[in-house]
């Protein structure tokens, strides 16, 4: 089959080589700026305001990952291969770590900030939206038809380029993205339906992270779907892959982010430790369960007064609604600790 | 004692060009300059298996950078007698006659041999030389196995890793025989890690310790030796992305470009008019031809993933070609002046492999392998299909993207015929020989990949596929309920 490498990468050679070298240093300090601003964005700004500089850092990273940087930000992968080159080849080590160091940091600071704030490929799955959206206008049961319909099309669309693209060898360990694909539109068919179920399906996020983890550290060459947008790592299994992602979305609003991405799962699991979360400021029996914060919530992470943190991405936008907003916990201890000496 | 023929002796003297016309195969990628063009000439366009040589019992575990055979096996006439010398990752160089494939000696290092070996004269010996991951170059006797000589080229420690050689160079350099290699040692000691990549000439007779610079902290590629403007240059690419020239006399740097990625496939130079060249492939799959002068970009040509194959040179119809393999599953060739892509073939996995250009039937053929097992002959000028054949499947379950290394062909004349040589990572080693038959009379037409598969098989699902998004959008698109049902 004949895929063609995209023409996005449209900077031919890196901007500011470390050492001359291709292991150009701007990416992670473009990385480490971005990230910084998402952090003030998010702790600092309010409603539109926030939301308007939240689209400007995904725009930029995406400018700036898909566009004009060569540097895969597997955050995943990295420290994987980073660890083995320590001592070995320090500088491709220190790439490698530094983009795992940033954001792992980042998320014990501020949770899923990088999902919400500058993945470009949580922006694109967030792009999706619109169709969710529309369907959600429809009648319960027209939905659910559209939905089905439109479910078993990209199914076996994307499982047809999977076995399109088959390698004559090597099937598994090179086409590990496209199977992570045709698994998360599999599993969309029980999500649809059962919106109820869909704290537990979430669940399945830590046994995707698990699996890709484990095939990572014994050897096998994974790839992501995002390696395809930000890598330059152009196998036919990532296409496949970042097809049937961007396509998931269209069924159940940020489906990959919620159910598969296993770095999303990672930075999740890290979520639990950070000190800035969102909270809601009402006691549950103020809550009328009018369901406004669930149907703005992209990653449907609230359920009345209760904050799924793995889930959160910190995009900000339940602020609008009734009670919930950003607090530090070490803030409030602090300011707790005030009120108690005087 | 002296096994020298007179023909033997000759060659010491041999310049580049007379080196050039030789059938034999002494080097990686047939000569110094890499340019994988040999003068051997296949009759018919068929081929036949002549022998294998199985290595395969040996393969009891998988490592990052397992090569089951070293990156090309070399191919010299030893005392009348043409031998093929091939390492592989058991420690072992092996001299095999290249007639039959029989086992004449073998060499056991304290290493993996991942790089090819190069076979040399010197003072009227013939030797083999190869740099092992035992941090050691070795150099042995060729007609025996016998070693002559070994350097170590950084101490044993607790945490030395294993070390990343090159292929050798051998070439001449003030009236004597000297060998260039590049070595990248690593060492994991706290604190005071070691990651240099040097380059080392050795007095290939005595094996003493000529110059020796570092050149990267990462590891480097095979050399290419290149006269520019009278002076000798030795060419290297690097992972860092660095492809410099260096003086051969005196190991100064002379130029360097920076490619944007890593550069891990070995540089070909050559001299297109009046412009010293060379021509390299980076990670990103950017093939840059590069003036060996002031290492200028002169263009690049863009394939469309990771370049891990050494460039072939050849002219047909008087203008100069390239073939490159990529890792996007195709093998290009590209003109050499223009930078146009003339054709490319696509095979069902990476071509990761260095291919090689002779003439098949009387025309200029590539042969190349590629890591859907099969070993591909084909028409220099469109590409069109010659002959295939297909190998067993990698010994080891699986590859990590980079991490191994691969083989890549070799044709030389064995007792006036020419035979095509392939190692493979099945464990075997083959020989194969022209046999008077075209497979086109065998077979009829071309069957390309792809056609096989049925046209309900290509067209039925992704239409069906788009019957039933439409169906959903029109679902979508009919009478809204604005009030939710929950409501
Ligand atoms: S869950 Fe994964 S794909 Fe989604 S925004 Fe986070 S990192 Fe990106
Ligand atoms: S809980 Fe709020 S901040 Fe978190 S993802 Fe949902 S809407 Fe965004």
């Amino acid at each position: 089959m004949e895929l063609y490498m995209p023409l996005w990468k449209i900077v031919k050679r890196p901007l500011l080589p470390i050492r001359d070298s291709w292991q150009d240093a701007m990416p992670l300090v473009l990385l480490f700026v971005l990230m910084s601003v998402a952090a003030w964005g998010a702790y600092r700004l309010q409603g539109s305001k926030r939301q308007w500089v939240r689209r400007g850092t995904q725009v930029a990273a995406a400018l700036v990952f898909v566009v004009f940087l060569h540097r895969c930000l597997c955050a995943l992968r990295g420290w994987v291969f980073g660890l083995e080159l320590m001592g070995r080849n320090n500088l491709i080590a220190f790439a490698h770590m530094a983009i795992f160091i940033i954001v792992m940091a980042f998320t014990i600071g501020m949770g899923r900030l990088f999902c919400g704030w500058l993945c470009p490929l949580g922006a694109a799955s967030e792009a999706m939206r619109w169709i969710t959206r529309w369907r959600e206008r429809l009648g319960k049961r027209r939905a659910l038809i559209s939905g089905y319909l439109m479910l078993a099309g990209l199914l076996i669309l994307i499982a047809w380029l999977a076995w399109m693209v088959a390698p004559d060898t090597g099937f598994f360990a090179e086409n590990v993205a496209a199977l992570w694909g045709v698994g998360l539109l599999v599993l969309l068919f029980f999500a649809l339906p059962r919106a109820e179920d869909d704290a537990r399906l979430k669940r399945v996020k830590y046994v995707s992270a698990i699996g890709w983890l484990g095939l990572s550290v014994i050897g096998v060459f994974v790839t992501n779907p995002w390696c395809v947008l930000m890598g330059d790592e152009l196998d036919y299994s990532s296409m496949v892959s970042i097809l049937a992602v961007l396509s998931g979305g269209m069924i159940v609003s940020m489906a990959w982010c919620r159910y598969l991405c296993p770095l999303g799962a990672t930075v999740g699991l890290l979520a639990l430790l950070s000190p800035i979360k969102i909270r809601n400021s009402l006691s549950p029996e103020q809550c009328t369960d009018c369901g406004q914060c669930r149907q703005v919530c992209p990653m449907n992470a609230l359920d009345r007064t209760q904050v799924d943190h793995t889930s959160c991405i910190y995009c900000g936008q339940c602020t609008n609604t009734c009670g919930f907003h950003f607090e530090n916990e070490l803030a409030r201890g602090e300011s707790e600790a005030e009120v108690g000496e005087t | 004692m002296r096994r020298l023929t007179p023909i033997l002796a000759l060659s010491i003297l041999c310049s580049a060009t007379a080196l050039a016309q030789r059938a034999d195969w002494p080097t990686f990628h047939y000569d110094n300059a890499r340019r994988g063009n040999s003068p051997a000439a296949f009759e018919t366009c068929a081929f036949e298996e002549a022998w294998r040589f199985n290595l395969g019992e040996h393969t009891w575990r998988y490592s990052k950078g397992t090569s089951v055979w070293s990156a090309s096996p070399v191919i010299a006439d030893v005392d009348g007698r043409t031998m093929l010398f091939i390492g592989a990752y058991n420690h072992n160089l092996y001299g095999l006659d290249a007639a039959t494939g029989e086992e004449l000696w073998r060499l056991t290092t304290g290493g993996r041999l991942n790089a090819p070996p190069a076979f040399g004269v010197a003072d009227g010996r013939p030797m083999v030389f190869i740099g092992s991951g035992d941090r050691s170059m070795y150099a042995a006797d060729a007609a025996t196995g016998q070693k002559l000589w070994q350097h170590e080229t950084m101490p044993w420690s607790y945490t030395v890793g294993l070390s990343a050689p090159t292929a050798p160079l051998v070439t001449q350099l003030n009236g004597r025989t000297v060998v260039v290699v590049g070595f990248w040692n690593s060492d994991r000691r706290s604190l005071r890690t070691v990651q240099r990549s040097d380059i080392i000439v050795f007095d290939a007779k005595t094996g003493d310790l000529i110059w020796r610079r570092k050149v990267a902290d990462t590891p480097i590629t095979t050399p290419a030796l290149l006269d520019v403007d009278g002076m000798p240059q030795i060419i290297v690419g690097a992972e860092d992305g660095r492809v410099f020239g260096l003086d051969l006399r005196s190991g100064d740097e002379q130029w360097s470009f920076t490619s944007g990625h890593a550069v891990t496939a070995a540089p070909m130079a050559a001299t297109l008019g009046e412009q010293p060249a060379v021509f390299v492939g980076d990670r990103w799959g950017m093939v840059t031809c590069v003036s060996a002068r002031s290492g200028a970009p002169i263009w690049e040509a863009k394939t469309g993933h990771e370049v891990k194959s050494t460039p072939a040179l050849t002219h047909v119809d008087g203008r100069p070609k390239i073939y490159v393999g990529s890792s996007d599953r195709y093998l290009y060739c590209i003109d050499a002046k223009t930078s146009r892509t003339l054709w490319r073939y696509q095979t069902g996995k990476f071509v990761v492999s260095s291919p090689l250009v002779v003439d098949v039937a009387g025309k200029p053929a590539v042969i190349f392998s590629s890591l859907d097992n099969r070993l591909y002959v084909r028409d220099a000028l469109s590409g069109q299909k010659i002959w295939d054949f297909e190998t067993g499947d990698m010994l080891w379950p699986y590859e990590t993207r980079g991490a191994s290394l691969w083989s890549s062909p070799a044709v030389a004349d064995v007792n006036g015929d020419p035979l095509l040589f392939f190692g493979s990572y099945d464990g075997n080693l083959y020989a194969f020989k022209a046999v008077p038959k075209c497979y086109a009379e065998e077979t009829g037409a071309d069957t390309q990949d792809g056609s096989r598969r049925s046209a309900l098989l290509l067209y039925g699902p992704p239409a069906l596929s788009l019957g039933l998004l439409l169906a959903s959008f029109l679902i979508l698109l009919g009478r809204r309920e604005e009030t939710r049902p929950e409501d």
